[in-house]
């Protein structure tokens, strides 16, 4: 669903971002993107979703490149970022109308979604009010059932874990297993390595822009937990 | 309470204008653009240098110097209360910045102080602009005492005090008006639309009143110039009692005034600072909704949808672009009541209602179209629309209609006026509703595509944006050029018919704007833009 392949960024500055990354998310993966902060994952997370221009590389959604053909790459992802700043002057129904406008959702397919996906965050009672009325954990969870309206084949999360409660939490983890079990594909990136090496089936831990490890979770971690592989690859890395 | 006002005042000043990003930007083009903008601000104050030395040289020949620096101050604090009234009050009651200050240990007062700081340190700057050659050119000629320039030193630090006060008044006012109401943008707007057109209208009749004074001067009746002055606004006349008899009482009776005024507002704004904030900030949230059936729609009118919400949810947004439609309307509505002539008083410009109505019209929309800052008004969430799938084509397209539904009653109600009253001929009709027709169409284009050109997306207050924009700065630049190139050109072919030069200054115009569309034709997504 996801292939990254060679992926370069450099900022203005100088700074390579990220150097030489490739990897692949295939259908019904969960994919975890662990590093520091500042190891390059949002800025891959960004040129996936067509934020950031890159140098060097491709990076292809389902099978389309997302440079020459981002409409069509856009049309089947969803992006949220770690702060979802959404629009403060719409109510939440409005909003959730504008995306499934623009997603070219049926007014049935986006009634029923809307129903299930508000009423299982919670929020669906509030969806006629201002967004700016909302706390930050509503906010993303308004962000959350938008982003589950088109049913995107990929489902890109900058850091979703933080802010939402635990229950909203769980309950994040219950819909993107289920979405992966449709088909889709989901690739975040999170600092919490417990949530990671429970849920994904795939990870890959970047260090200083660098891919470091990737694979199959169980795989990696064996008799060890996760944060046993991080500090190894990343501790690694620093020695050199 | 100093050291916090101090404080505050640098950190609102470290975003304003971007002189904090110029200074630890690497990216070399943001530098050279930030270059470029300077030398077209000093390029527009030599200008604007130009025309108050050529007017103060006028006005000491005939003998009026006495009136130079009474006269400029007029202008300074006019203009200054003009610019300053529509962002008192989002400055002043910045809800985000407030939130965040108030956490801090620092009073209500030192709040205000700062905020209002801010806004006196750019409408000084005006100031100096103006006073300064006036003061100059003065000085050469009249060759007045070391008291002169001493009073003067002190007038322009204090000047902008009273009208930024006045402003900030109003601002307080209208803040706390529409505080009350469920809809507070939308009585803001309304409120503060209805202060500038008062003062507008104010302001025009007072322009009136200074073309007489040529005649007035003609006649030697200086007494009269000062009267009208003095009846106009009493501190411009102590300016001059101050600056040019070296009166210090009238100095003192200035800044006593100035001071005074601005210590009683700060003393009353401070007891009711924060329930105004509060009520300002009191959103209604219901949390009853029910879903009604969904439809479907095309994306543009969904985008369209959105655009006409993000407008109207910011009051200084719709305040600032709207004020060129609003002049439009007013400009007509003067035509049709004190005549062409009288509107030729009002501008200062003999004959340019006569023979460039048309261009004048359509000039005013160009001047601050809403286009030119509608991209960085998407700010923060600018990222939505480079992840959706949405087309640069649509975006472009949504907010250029937004533009021109936004215009459409006011252009609809000046043409109806002024046909109305001046019942043209055929070639003046089709001329007075081609030729603004054409430039709401181009101003509309040139907007966006400056606005693409120099976007600003990591802003925190929406006057960095309004006001303080370099694409909004330009846009003003070019509506100038566009209207002032067409009225030199009638006034130097005067012997071509009007609707000659009107037919060439709308193809022209529908070209420049067809070839930008043109270049937007393409269905490419709106990100990314490079931000890094």
């Amino acid at each position: 669903m996801l292939e990254i392949k060679n992926l370069t960024k450099t900022y203005k500055g100088g700074k390579t971002a990220v150097d030489n990354l490739s990897l692949t998310v295939r259908a019904g993966d969960i994919y975890g993107f662990i590093g520091h902060n500042g190891a390059g994952k949002t800025t891959t997370i960004k040129a996936v979703v067509g934020i950031h221009d890159f140098d060097q590389g491709e990076i292809l959604i389902d099978g389309r490149d997302v440079q020459s053909q981002a409409m069509a790459c856009k049309q089947v992802t969803a992006y949220i970022p770690d702060n979802p700043d959404i629009y403060e002057y719409l109510t939440g129904i409005q909003y959730l109308n504008f995306l499934a406008d623009i997603y070219q959702v049926s007014g049935r397919d986006r009634e029923e979604r809307i129903r299930r996906e508000a009423g299982d965050f919670g929020i669906f009672p509030v969806l006629g009010d201002l967004i700016s009325t909302y706390s930050h954990g509503m906010k993303q969870k308004l962000a959350l059932t938008g982003a589950l309206i088109h049913e995107p084949g990929l489902l890109v999360l900058d850091e979703p874990f933080v802010g939402l409660d635990p229950e909203a939490s769980l309950l994040l983890k219950g819909k993107m297993h289920a979405l992966c079990e449709r088909g889709s594909a989901i690739f975040f990136s999170t600092h919490v390595l417990e949530v990671a090496e429970k849920l994904c089936n795939r990870i890959a831990v970047i260090s200083a822009g660098k891919l470091k490890v990737e694979g199959d979770t169980k795989e990696l971690t064996r008799d060890r937990s996760l944060e046993d592989v991080f500090m190894e690859v990343t501790h690694h890395d620093k020695a050199d | 309470m100093t050291r916090q006002i101090r404080l505050l005042t640098k950190l609102s000043l470290y975003g304003m204008f971007g002189f904090n990003e110029f200074r630890h930007t690497k990216d070399k083009k943001k530098k050279l653009g930030y270059c470029l903008m300077g030398v077209l601000w000093a390029l527009l104050i030599l200008m604007m240098a130009a025309y108050v030395g050529a007017a103060s040289y006028g006005f000491v020949i005939i003998g009026m110097g006495y009136f130079v620096p009474a006269v400029l101050a007029l202008v300074v604090s006019l203009v200054a209360f003009f610019f300053t009234i529509a962002k008192a009050g989002p400055v002043l009651f910045d809800q985000r910045a407030y939130e965040k200050q108030v956490a801090l240990p620092v009073t209500a007062k030192s709040i205000i102080a700062s905020r209002f700081l801010s806004m006196y340190l750019t409408d000084m700057l005006l100031g100096v602009a103006v006073m300064l050659p006036g003061m100059v050119v003065y000085g050469m000629l009249e060759k007045p005492g070391f008291t002169f320039y001493l009073y003067g030193a002190i007038v322009v630090l204090f000047l902008p005090l009273l009208p930024l006060t006045a402003a900030s008044v109003a601002g307080a006012l209208i803040a706390g008006i529409a505080g009350r109401w469920k809809r507070k943008n939308l009585v803001s707007i309304l409120l503060t639309m209805i202060f500038l057109c008062v003062f507008l209208v104010g302001s025009m009749g007072m322009s009136r009143m200074g073309e007489d004074e040529l005649i007035v001067i003609m006649e030697g009746m200086a007494q009269q110039l000062g009267n009208r002055i003095g009846s106009a606004y009493p501190p411009a006349l102590w300016i001059s009692e101050a600056m040019v008899s070296g009166k210090a009482a009238a100095l003192v009776l200035f800044l006593g005034v100035s001071l005074g005024c601005f210590l009683i507002f700060l003393e009353i704004l401070g007891h009711f600072y924060g329930h105004v904030c509060g009520l300002l900030s009191a959103r209604e949230a219901r949390g009853n909704y029910r879903m009604e059936s969904l439809r479907a729609r095309p994306v543009i009118r969904s985008l369209l949808e959105r655009e006409w919400r993000r407008y109207f949810s910011s009051s200084i947004y719709v305040v600032n672009t709207l004020t060129g439609e609003v002049m439009m309307v007013l400009l007509a509505i003067g035509v049709a009541m004190a005549g062409k002539d009288s509107v030729d008083k009002m501008l200062g410009l003999p004959g340019v209602a006569e023979r460039a109505l048309p261009v004048l019209l359509g000039a005013f929309p160009v001047l601050m179209p809403l286009t030119a800052c509608s991209l960085s008004m998407e700010g923060k969430s600018w990222w939505m629309m480079q992840t959706l799938p949405v087309s640069r084509r649509d975006m472009i397209r949504s907010k250029v209609a937004l533009q021109l539904i936004v215009t459409l009653p006011f252009y609809l109600a000046s043409e109806a006026i002024l046909i109305a009253a001046l019942r043209p001929g055929w070639t003046e009709t089709i001329s007075l509703l081609a030729v603004p027709a054409a430039y709401i169409l181009f101003g509309a284009r040139t907007g966006i595509a400056v606005n693409e050109r120099f976007p600003v997306f990591d802003w925190d207050s929406e006057i960095k944006v309004v006001k303080q924009g370099a694409s909004v700065f330009l846009m003003m630049v070019i509506g100038l050029v566009s209207a002032a190139a067409p009225i030199i050109a009638l006034f130097i072919l005067w012997e071509l018919p009007a609707y000659a030069v009107y037919g060439i200054v709308v193809i022209l115009l529908l070209l420049l704007t067809g070839l930008m569309e043109l270049g937007g034709r393409k269905r490419e997504p709106c990100g990314p833009y490079r931000l890094d």
